[in-house]
């Protein structure tokens, strides 16, 4: 239509229907259907890194944001000697710890179940700060994903009102 | 720990800090690299800072 020219629809912050972070052959998902779903979307989140973002159909950045936070929390475990998840010895870390969802459960585990050595791993502390670190960048990603959903299911903008003519 | 040890152990947990939360603002590739680099500049940077105040703080009052 003529009068549609050069009008520029609105499209929500952070839409995925026109981000390359989304796998192409991904179908849309209904938005109010996202919503419906959105507790265990976050759970799935908090379990396991980046499924959350998978799940609502952005499944690149989802994987994109996997590996990068699994690796990290790996490697601090790594570093730890795997003992590092330990409510007895670094209680305040372990706090942040839970951000990761399985795999810190995994990381409990294996604390528990390992014989502790007489001294701590060289670099503890180092294991410490990059488990805590990528477990707490999980919640912002957990959030991001709730605050994505809630956009999705913002009513449209209303349209601009033309000016008054005095 | 050294300034040097502070600061080799803190450069990989800033690039990790910086891929993550850059993602989660932007959308679009285009913006992306240019956006990165100037949060891990800040983020590094202020690590830089603030460690290197301490030290002179530490040496000041030693």
């Amino acid at each position: 239509m003529p009068g549609d020219v050069g009008a520029v629809r609105p499209e929500p912050i952070g839409s995925w229907s026109t981000s390359p972070w989304r796998s192409a052959t991904l179908p849309r998902v209904e938005p109010k259907r996202l919503a419906r779903r959105l507790p265990a979307i976050l759970l799935a989140g908090w379990v396991m890194p980046g499924l959350s973002h998978a799940l609502i159909g952005q499944r690149r950045k989802g994987l994109y944001i996997g590996l990068l936070l699994v690796g990290t929390f790996v490697a601090g475990l790594a570093l730890g000697d795997f003992r590092c998840v330990s409510w007895e010895r670094h209680p305040l870390t372990f706090v942040g710890q839970t951000g990761m969802g399985g795999l810190f459960l995994v990381g409990w585990g294996l604390a528990a179940h390992l014989p502790t050595p007489p001294t701590p791993a060289r670099l503890e502390s180092l294991g410490l700060l990059y488990s805590a670190v990528a477990a707490l960048l999980n919640w912002l990603v957990v959030i991001d994903v709730y605050e994505r959903v809630a956009r999705m299911n913002l009513p449209p903008a209303p349209a601009p009102k033309a000016a008054s003519k005095p | 720990m050294t300034l040097a040890e502070l600061f080799a152990q803190s450069l990989p947990i800033c690039v990790v800090v910086t891929l993550v939360m850059v993602a989660l603002e932007e959308d679009e590739p285009r913006p992306y690299l240019k956006h990165a680099a100037r949060y891990f500049a800040t983020l590094y940077g202020g690590i830089i800072a603030f460690a290197l105040a301490l030290y002179a703080i530490d040496h000041a009052f030693a």
